[in-house]
Order: C-alpha cells, then sequence, then structure tokens
C-alpha cells in the first residue's frame, strides 16, 4: 500500500466530493429539499464540457477554459430550469413526493442524454451549426450512450511536481484540491458576508421569518440552485478527468457518494459538507488499497455513514433538531 | 365565527351507502376476488382449460405466459415497501436489497433441496424455499433496521439506500457451489472464488448472474409456478391486511402521524417500526426468491434503480392503498413490454410519469379544479355539517339521522380556500330555489318542535341544545354551506353577507367569474 | 413516603389543599400517597433555566390547576412530567415510584396522560381509531393473534370498539367515530384528545389548555365534564389553562409559575387576592381582580 498516493488520490477524488457535496448540502439547508438530480447535472456539466472543447472556434490554449465557462453557465441555467419547472409548486407538498419528483428529474436528464440527445437531428445541429468535432470523420454521435473520455482535454501533466523519482503528485491532483479549497473558501466568504448570502442563512433558519422580513424566497432559492449547479459543472469535469469514462449514467455513482458525504459531514453544514468529502474519499482509497477485493470498498464506504449517523444522528457538525412539544 | 349548539343532519336524501368499516370490507374482499379471478383466468387459459374453451381462446402467447409469475413477485414487492412507506410512512430506498438476499437464497436453496436431496415435489421445495428465503431476508431486516429505524425521515431513506448497497456489495463477493460428489453438501467463499473442482455446480457466482431455478435437470412447471405465485400474492394480502387493521397495526400508523403523540399513549415507537420493517423485509425477500424462478439477475442488478422502480409502484397506487399498488405494478410493468417503443424510452415516460403526477397532484390551482370537476359526477354523500357541537344532540332527529347517517363527510377546514367560487353558485342557487325550498335572502323558517320526523327537511332539523329554534343568521350560513356542498363537494363557511360584499369587490374588479352551473336545486325539500 | 412523611410534608409548605367547602375532601386524599410529588424540579436548557425548583404535591382524586403567564414553563413541566424532557434537576415520584431515566412510553404506562396544546391527533386516522390507540396497552392481544384472526382477537377488537364508543359518549362523540380526526373542527379535535388520553386508563391526566377557542357556554360544559371525568374515573387531574373561569370554578388547588419559578400557591380564594400573581399577569399598574 502505497500511502502517499492513497493520501492524495484520496484528497483528490475526495475533493470532488466536497464540491458535489456543497451543491446537495446548501440546496438541503436552504430549499429543504433532497436534490436527487444533482449527480445528473455532474453529467450534464462533463458533457458541455465535452462538446465546448471539442468545437472547432475554440482552438488554442484558452479553449478548454472557454469550454469550462461555457459549462458552469449551462449548468447554472439548468438548475435553475429545474427548480422552477419541478420544484417550485412542491414547495408546500410533503417531502416525499419532493424526493419522487427528484428521482423523476434525474432520471429524465439521464434518458434524454441517452435517447433525445443522441437524436440524427440534434447531433447534426451540434456538429453543423456549432461546429463540435469530436472525432477524425466526426461520425460517431457527440452524446448517447457511448463511452467518451476527457482525458485528453484536460492534459495537467505539466503541473506536475516531482517530489522523487518513484513519487509524483499529479497536476491535475493539485488542481482539483486547489479548486476545492478556493470554492469553499469563497463559498464561505459568500454566505458570511454578502447580503445574498445573509439571506440564504436567514431563509435556511425560518423560511417565513425571512419572508417576513422582506426577503424574496423566490430569487434566494433560485440563486442556491444556480451555485450548486455551478459547482457541479466543475465537479463534473475533474471528475471524468480523473478518470473516469463519460456515459449518461456517469453522475448517480458520484453524486449518491457525495450525497452520502453530504450527510456525513451533516447536511446543512458547508464545512461539514468539505469534511464528509474528503474522509469518505479518503476511505474509499485506503479500503480500494487495502482490501482484497475491490467490490468491497462500496461496502465499507457506507458503513462509515451507518458508523456516523449512530453516533451524530445529524452527522459529525449537523446541528440538533429539537421537536417542539 | 359563532355557531350555535346544533347538531346539523344530513344534506340530501341520497340513497343508502356503506359505512365506511362496511366499506372498508368490501375493499378487501374485492381485492382477494380481483388476484383470484386473475388467476383463475390465467391459469386457464395456460392450461387450456374448460373457461378458455367456453370464451374460444387461443393458445396463449409465450410473452404472455411469462408475465404472471413476475408480476406477483413485484407485486408482492410492491405491497411489503408500501407497508414500509404508506403504513408506517417511512422512505425506504432500500427494498431491492431484501430482494437481492431473497433471490440469492432462494437460489442455493432450491438447488439443495431439488439436486442435492433430490426432492421432486415443487410445491414443496418451493414452499421451503420461499420460507427460508423470507426467514433470511427477515433476519437481515431486524440487523438493518436497528441503525436505521432511530432515524428520522431522510436520514433514514439514506441509511436504507446505504444499506442495500452494502448489501449488494457484499453479495458480489459471494461464491456458493453445490458438492453433489458425496451427499449433498455446500460450500462457501468470500471474498475470492476459491471453489473450484468436477461435481460442484456453482450456484451463485459473485458479481455474475446466478443460474435461475428451473432451467436445467427440471421440466417446465408453469401451471405449478402460477398456482405458487398465486399462493404468495394471497399470503401477503393476507398478512398486509391482517396487520394493519389491527391493534399493532393502528399501532404502525400512529407512528406514522405523530410520533411524540403515539409515545405519548403508551406505544414504542422503534418496535413497532421494526414490525413493519421486517415484514416488508421477509416478503420482499419471498417475491425475491420467486423472481429467481426464469429471471436472471446479478447482485448489481438490485440497485437504487430497482427499489425506486418499486416505491414508483407504490406512489402511483397510492400510499396504503393495496389494491392500488396491484393495479400500478401490474400496469407498469405490462406497458414497457408490450409497447415496443416504449421499451428504449421506458425511463424516460417513467421520469415524466413521475414529475407529473407529483406536480399535478400536489398542485393547489390543479386540486381545486379537479374536486370541482369531479363535483358533477360524484354521489351525494349524506354529509354531517359540524360546527362546535355540543353533546347535547337533539334527540328527536337523531332517529332520523341514525337511519340516513352513511359516510359522514366533515368539512376539511384547508379545503375551504376560495369564496370566488362560492358567489356565482349562491346566485344561482337563489335564482332556482323551490318556492318550499331555502332563501337565502329572507333566511328559513325552521319546523315546529312537534312536527314529525319524516315531515322535516333537513333544515328544520336544525334546533339547539336545548330545543329552541336556531336563529336566521347561523341558519343562513349553515344552508349556504350545504348548497355548496351540493355543487361543489366542497364547503365554504363563512358569512353570507361578508361573500356578498367580496363580491361586489370582485365585480368591480372586473374579475371573471368562473360560473359553474351545479346540477340539483338548492336545499332538499 | 409513609404517611408520616406525607403528613409532614404537607403540613410544612405551602401545597395543593383540597377545596375547602366539600367536608369530605380532605379526608379524602391526605390519608393516601400523592399521586404526584415533584421536589425541587428544573430543567435547564443550555444557558436558560426554564424550570427552576418546583414542588408540588397532587392528590389522588385532585384537580389541581397550573396556571402562569406565556412562557412560564408550564408545558415544559407537563413535558418533564411526561418524560418528552429528563429534568436536568429534581425528581418527579409518580404513585410513589420515581421517574427519572424512565422514557414516554414507561411513564404512559405507569398512569400520566396528558393532551397537547399543539393538537397532536393521529391525523390521518378515524376518531375511533385514535381512541383505540389509546386503548392500546389496555386491551391487548399479539400480533401474531392478529395475523392468524385467532378468537381472541375478534373478542378484544370488539371489546375495545365498545369501550372506545363508551369513552367517546362522555362528550357525546360516539356518533362522529367514523370521521377522520383531522377533518374535525378545532373544538371536538381538543375533546378527542381528551377522550384519547383517558382511554389509556391514567391515574394523573395532565390537560394542556383544555379550553382553548372555547367560548364560556362551552368552557362551562368543559367544568362539568372535567369534574365529572374525575368522580367517574377516580382520578387526579392537572390542568394549564389561562382561562380564569376554568381555573377558579373546577381547580381544588393552583400553582402559579412565572418564569420557571412557583410564585404562589394555594386555592382560588388566594391566588386571585394575591399581588404576586396579578402582578405577574397584569403588571405592576393594574389592581383589577382576576375573578
Amino acid at each position: 500500500m502505497d500511502i502517499m498516493s492513497v493520501i492524495i488520490n484520496g484528497l483528490s477524488i475526495g475533493s470532488i466530493y466536497a464540491i458535489i457535496a456543497l451543491g446537495y448540502t446548501m440546496v438541503y439547508g436552504i430549499a429543504k429539499m433532497l436534490n436527487f438530480a444533482h449527480g445528473d447535472v455532474i453529467m450534464v456539466g462533463a458533457y458541455t464540457f465535452f462538446a465546448a472543447a471539442h468545437a472547432r472556434n475554440l482552438n488554442g490554449p484558452a479553449g478548454p477554459l472557454i469550454a469550462v465557462l461555457i459549462a458552469i453557465v449551462l449548468c447554472a441555467l439548468l438548475g435553475m430550469a429545474i427548480e422552477f419547472l419541478a420544484y417550485r409548486s412542491l414547495r408546500q407538498a410533503p417531502s416525499l413526493a419532493v424526493l419522487i419528483t427528484a428521482i423523476g428529474v434525474s432520471y429524465l436528464l439521464q434518458n434524454v442524454m441517452q435517447t433525445v440527445m443522441s437524436l440524427d437531428g440534434v447531433d447534426r445541429f451540434f456538429k453543423n451549426v456549432l461546429g463540435v468535432v469530436i472525432s477524425e470523420n466526426n461520425d460517431k454521435p457527440i452524446f448517447g450512450a457511448d463511452t467518451k473520455m476527457i482525458t485528453d482535454l484536460v492534459n495537467m501533466q505539466s503541473l506536475d511536481i516531482h517530489l522523487s523519482e518513484t513519487l509524483t503528485i499529479p497536476g491535475l491532483a493539485i488542481v482539483t484540491i486547489a479548486v476545492n479549497l478556493v470554492i469553499v473558501v469563497l463559498l464561505s466568504l459568500f454566505v458570511n458576508y454578502t447580503k445574498m448570502g445573509k439571506a440564504m442563512r436567514s431563509v435556511s433558519e425560518d423560511r417565513s421569518a425571512a419572508q417576513l422580513m422582506g426577503i424574496n424566497i423566490n430569487r434566494t432559492i433560485t440563486v442556491t440552485f444556480a451555485i450548486g449547479s455551478a459547482l457541479a459543472a466543475i465537479a463534473g469535469i475533474l471528475y471524468c478527468a480523473f478518470p473516469h469514462e463519460l456515459v449518461p449514467t456517469t453522475g448517480s455513482i458520484p453524486g449518491i457518494k457525495a450525497f452520502i458525504a453530504a450527510v456525513i459531514g451533516g447536511i446543512g453544514s458547508i464545512p461539514g459538507a468539505l469534511i464528509g468529502g474528503l474522509l469518505l474519499g479518503f476511505v474509499e482509497q485506503l479500503s480500494r488499497s487495502v482490501l482484497p477485493v475491490t467490490e468491497l470498498t462500496d461496502a465499507v464506504v457506507y458503513s462509515v455513514l451507518i458508523i456516523v449517523l449512530l453516533f451524530r444522528p445529524t452527522g459529525l457538525l449537523g446541528k440538533k433538531i429539537r421537536e417542539k412539544v | 365565527m359563532q355557531y350555535d349548539h346544533a347538531v346539523i343532519g344530513q344534506m340530501s336524501r341520497s340513497r343508502r351507502s356503506f359505512s365506511p368499516k362496511a366499506r372498508h370490507i368490501l375493499y378487501k374482499t374485492a381485492t382477494f376476488l380481483l388476484v383470484t379471478a386473475a388467476f383463475v383466468f390465467l391459469y386457464d387459459w395456460l392450461t387450456q382449460g374448460p373457461l378458455s374453451g367456453i370464451l374460444n381462446m387461443e393458445d396463449i402467447s409465450r410473452k404472455t405466459k411469462g408475465y404472471f409469475v413476475p408480476i406477483c413477485a413485484w407485486v408482492v414487492a410492491a405491497v411489503s415497501l408500501n407497508l414500509v412507506v404508506g403504513f408506517s410512512g417511512e422512505l425506504s430506498l432500500g427494498h431491492a436489497g431484501f430482494m437481492s438476499i431473497g433471490y440469492s437464497t432462494g437460489i442455493v436453496v432450491y438447488n439443495l433441496l431439488t439436486k442435492g436431496y433430490g426432492w421432486e415435489n415443487i410445491y414443496l421445495s418451493m414452499a421451503v424455499t420461499l420460507a427460508v428465503s423470507g426467514l433470511l431476508a427477515g433476519i437481515v431486516g431486524f440487523l438493518v433496521g436497528i441503525p436505521v429505524l432511530r432515524l428520522r425521515g431522510d436520514y433514514l431513506a439514506i441509511v436504507t439506500l446505504a444499506c442495500a448497497e452494502i448489501i449488494k456489495s457484499l453479495l458480489q463477493c459471494f461464491y456458493v457451489a453445490l458438492d453433489t460428489s458425496e451427499g449433498a453438501k455446500l460450500l462457501f467463499a468470500f471474498p475470492k472464488n476459491t471453489l473450484n473442482g468436477s461435481g460442484i455446480t456453482m450456484l451463485l457466482k459473485g458479481p455474475t448472474a446466478s443460474a435461475p431455478i428451473g432451467t436445467k435437470g427440471t421440466t417446465t412447471d408453469l401451471p405449478a409456478l402460477y398456482i405458487i405465485s398465486f399462493a404468495l400474492v394471497i399470503l401477503t394480502l393476507l398478512v398486509v391486511f391482517n396487520l394493519t387493521d389491527s391493534r399493532t397495526g393502528r399501532a404502525i400508523k400512529s407512528t406514522r402521524d405523530n410520533r411524540i403523540a403515539a409515545e405519548s399513549m403508551g406505544i414504542p415507537v422503534t418496535r413497532h417500526k421494526m414490525i413493519a420493517f421486517v415484514t416488508a423485509a421477509v416478503l420482499a425477500g419471498m417475491s425475491g426468491a420467486l423472481l429467481a424462478n426464469k429471471s436472471t439477475y446479478q447482485p448489481a442488478n438490485f440497485n437504487l434503480d430497482m427499489s425506486i422502480m418499486v416505491l414508483v409502484y407504490v406512489v402511483l397506487g397510492g400510499l396504503g392503498n393495496v389494491m392500488g399498488t396491484i393495479f400500478s405494478t401490474t400496469a407498469l410493468y405490462i406497458l414497457p413490454e408490450e409497447l415496443r417503443f416504449m421499451k428504449d424510452y421506458r425511463m424516460l415516460v417513467y421520469a415524466l410519469v413521475l414529475i407529473f403526477a407529483m406536480v399535478l397532484s400536489n398542485n393547489p390551482v390543479i386540486k381545486r379544479w379537479f374536486t370541482s370537476f369531479t363535483s358533477l359526477f360524484r354521489r351525494k354523500h349524506s354529509i354531517t355539517l359540524f360546527a362546535e357541537e355540543s353533546r347535547n344532540a337533539y334527540a328527536g332527529s337523531k332517529d332520523v339521522l341514525a337511519d340516513r347517517t352513511s359516510e359522514p363527510l366533515v368539512v376539511e377546514e384547508e379545503a375551504l380556500s376560495d369564496t370566488k367560487a362560492a358567489l356565482p353558485v349562491l346566485e344561482d342557487r337563489v335564482a332556482e330555489a323551490e318556492p318550499a325550498a331555502v332563501d337565502a335572502e329572507a333566511g328559513i323558517q325552521p319546523a315546529a318542535a312537534d312536527t314529525k320526523a319524516e315531515d322535516k327537511d333537513i333544515f328544520t332539523m336544525l334546533y339547539t341544545a336545548d330545543g329552541t329554534p336556531l336563529d336566521e343568521e347561523s341558519m343562513r350560513r349553515i344552508q349556504v354551506g350545504l348548497m355548496l356542498y351540493d355543487a361543489y363537494g366542497d364547503i365554504e363557511i363563512g358569512d353570507v353577507t361578508e361573500m356578498k360584499q367580496r363580491k361586489e369587490e370582485n365585480k368591480k374588479k372586473g374579475r371573471k367569474k368562473d360560473k359553474k352551473s351545479g346540477k340539483k336545486g338548492g336545499g332538499k325539500a | 413516603m409513609t404517611e408520616q412523611q406525607v403528613k409532614k410534608v404537607r403540613h410544612s409548605e405551602t401545597r395543593m389543599v383540597p377545596y375547602p367547602s366539600k367536608a369530605i375532601v380532605p379526608e379524602r386524599d391526605l390519608n393516601v400517597t400523592p399521586i404526584l410529588e415533584t421536589h425541587h424540579l428544573g430543567i435547564q436548557f443550555g444557558g436558560l433555566k426554564a424550570v427552576d425548583d418546583v414542588n408540588l404535591i397532587i392528590g389522588r382524586s385532585e384537580i389541581a390547576g397550573l396556571i402562569g403567564p406565556n412562557g412560564a414553563g408550564k408545558t415544559t413541566v407537563f413535558n418533564m412530567l411526561t418524560k418528552v424532557y429528563e429534568p436536568t434537576e429534581g425528581s418527579i415520584i409518580f404513585n410513589g415510584k420515581d421517574l427519572s431515566g424512565r422514557s414516554i412510553v414507561q411513564a404512559s404506562k405507569m398512569g400520566i396522560a396528558r393532551t397537547f396544546q399543539n393538537i397532536r391527533l393521529f391525523g390521518q386516522m378515524t376518531v375511533e381509531e385514535n381512541v383505540r390507540i389509546g386503548l392500546h396497552n389496555q386491551i391487548r392481544y399479539t400480533t401474531a393473534t392478529a395475523l392468524l384472526r385467532l378468537p381472541s382477537f375478534w373478542i378484544k377488537e370488539h371489546r375495545q370498539h365498545r369501550e372506545a364508543l363508551e369513552l367517546l359518549s362522555i362528550f357525546g362523540m360516539e356518533n362522529m367515530a367514523d370521521v377522520r380526526a383531522g377533518s374535525l373542527p378545532y373544538g371536538a379535535q381538543r375533546r378527542l384528545e381528551i377522550v384519547r388520553a383517558l382511554a389509556t386508563g391514567p391515574k394523573l391526566l395532565l390537560l394542556d389548555e383544555p379550553a382553548a377557542g372555547m367560548n364560556p357556554h362551552e368552557t362551562e360544559e368543559l367544568m362539568k365534564t372535567i369534574a365529572r371525568i374525575r368522580d367517574d374515573f377516580n382520578i387526579a387531574i392537572l390542568l394549564i389553562e389561562h382561562d380564569m373561569s376554568l381555573v377558579m370554578g373546577v381547580c381544588e388547588g393552583i400553582c402559579v409559575l412565572n418564569f420557571g419559578k412557583i410564585i404562589a400557591k394555594g386555592t382560588a380564594q388566594e391566588i386571585q387576592n394575591n399581588p404576586v400573581v396579578i402582578e405577574a399577569y397584569l403588571g405592576k399598574q393594574k389592581e383589577e381582580s382576576l375573578a
């Protein structure tokens, strides 16, 4: 077991989980719902990046960065659209109804990407109108069920740090961890010092009181979804660069794991999401290298959740909920 | 809002309908009859028996043959999940985990019995298989329940998900083989497959799919399987109905409705949630074992997607509604099979159905529209309108009430949202009012206290506790409410003067009145 | 506690006393172990002491009242008595047994029943089912019996049905037995809560603002019903109430709480004229009587 690589990989994938977990935790804390579809926004983000980065007129060194921006913006818009169309009318509905709707949205995203987006007409639109070229003769569909990889697009080897002959910290890992820390810091500053951030905090504490104070609930929740989805886009790109293959179902597993990470850290808490994500990533990588069979890794990872909840029923940094009697 | 003390009698002279208790018994009986009828019909069709001869039915197609057993299995799975979600009020996202255990156990036990011990009677073998699978799943359910059931709401859901994933993960490393060289022995290996040698048959092959029961070495026992599936469904119905309509069932339902209140009544909440949970796990295990006949699954198939699929069956069938679950499961199983194109787009359609079903059923505007629309077709129920009733019910009318009171439909205060709808009806009613009936403007004249019961119409049966007639104001309000119920199946309790005022204001604002013409004349005479 | 000790306690501090005009009452409860005693009962939430040093004694068939301005800690006392909260200091002796460390379910089985300030009915169940929940520990049979529909199932179910209807008839609600509890009007819901609590066969019934939302006529009915319940069931009742006519009319002993502490104890007469109590409710300026 190479402890260094376990740590590096652990922090790396853990950072990705943390970024996704932040989206879950913010939406849960503020809109009081579990956005099951969050994981699939990751997938959409990665696909958007993939398509954009392959666009003919985005060549050059700035190309990938612009593609990242496009992915972020598009996902933010997607998140806002989902909130408006599916969740807004269910604000007063029982949480089971909301959860089921979220599940519906999740499947919708997966299947649209698999079926609708790979339809001939749509594909040709992207290739001819938007100038997306993904291969030599460009005959394979851009979206759809077959696997894509984005490793060639996100080549960070120039940033590698060579600690010794045998030990290299991959540039991608550095970037991932750095991005995560930056996001957490920015988000904390945003939530604590800006007006919108304070609005978000007050809505998460007491929605009706916030409304009475004149805070626009709709706008606050929309912003929350936008931020969460934007983060999801970033996470999606980093996740696929890890590397993982990109298919319509790519987002579900990291989505579930990040969700579990958010709960471990205490859902509704931003530092909790960070801790939960890193912890989960580390445990996962550790198990993978230690256990005889890789399939058992999941068993260990999910057991962490149960163990944590046994001792701290609302997560590591979660708030204790006192029911008024 | 002040009402005098009175017990208000029923509204319309509708046909006698059943009491809620009777209706429930009817519901349960209908469920049993439905399942039995379906079985009899399909079995007969399968075996080309007398019934299909009479109905002149062709030989059953291979595809249709293959429906009954899986549908029964999914029905059992869905109804058992309904026990947890609908009756116990807890969201379980890990139901597939219990099915998975049942599936794997089923394969092992059945092969052991038939190939190992040489049992030939399929009924006996399946019965033992189902029992053992259910038992094992139940034990796992109990173990899972210990950490899970002390959590609340969303946390509980996540942990059930985690547990199902753990089960999946462990089963993927589980290898079982049957050694028939000297007698029958089961060989186990975990986590790596160390089993080899001739004379052994691999039963559970870790992550890869296991051979379903009944393919090699046994004849197609489809008719027997039909009977077994039917028996399992009937067993499930018996268990669920008998459990929920009992002291334990009520306790379970109370923990759903209000946890603290249940505890304060001396009901141990965790224990009762555990009862529901473990029972559901046992049934799910049995359904998994049933699925092992002819269906090929690998442990990875029993994942979140499957748990959600069963959850969808339950939600669309109605939480707490067993018959509804049977219908929704059957429909959602058959439809993708029958509609070819739907197979590719199946999940897409599921997704859209889910979203629309949830959004539409929880949208207040649509709810109101639906209520007013269906009131046109709704049978008139006898209603008992409550208005701060006192315990000194007026004795005279009581007998008449007892005679006719069927389902007392009491006003739900939350349902009364909009008075806008009330005003046009009031207008219509006033216009259509029969002379002997009520007149919203003038108020109504209550009958004298010695009027015979049969001669009293509803409005004359209103008296205060000490026998004096109600005052006009209260009568008017009550009568308005009843007329609105007549039109909408919904009630607005309010002040007539107030409503008229509001109507004036609305007129000024030039809002479009939704003119809804209800049917019968107001005020049954 | 021995009889001697009981008598000693009763004489050494201001305590609940039976209403003097009923001649038999002083004898009635003095020679029997009080149904409830709290000694220095208190609870602290973080830095806030919600209830501090509360000492109560309630006689076995006494109707007692717990009053005080809003936020005084009355419902918190109820929550401690029913073990929804665990007191951080002091002790509760119920029917001679110490309640510390017991769970809500245990407290209920020992004979404490309550209603809630914010109604907590089982909204999706019918009125009768709500009452039958109260009968859960009174008329029992096992789950196995239920599953197999053995004869004792049918017998006990019928008995529950009869009991439930009988209890509902106290308030004349037996004809609403099949109505969904959530759709009852407010007053009926409150009454159903009382019936449900009575169904548990308690020795002490805690009523949290039973007259809330009732008009004077109904309140009067309620007073009579409460007295009747005490007489018919032979139990003790402790009420929290803001409606002074009810409190003064039916309570034999009253305890006044303010900011978590007892500021006065005594009979209705004594309380009404107690300047500390008046001040607590009305402030220093006004001197209107509470009667």
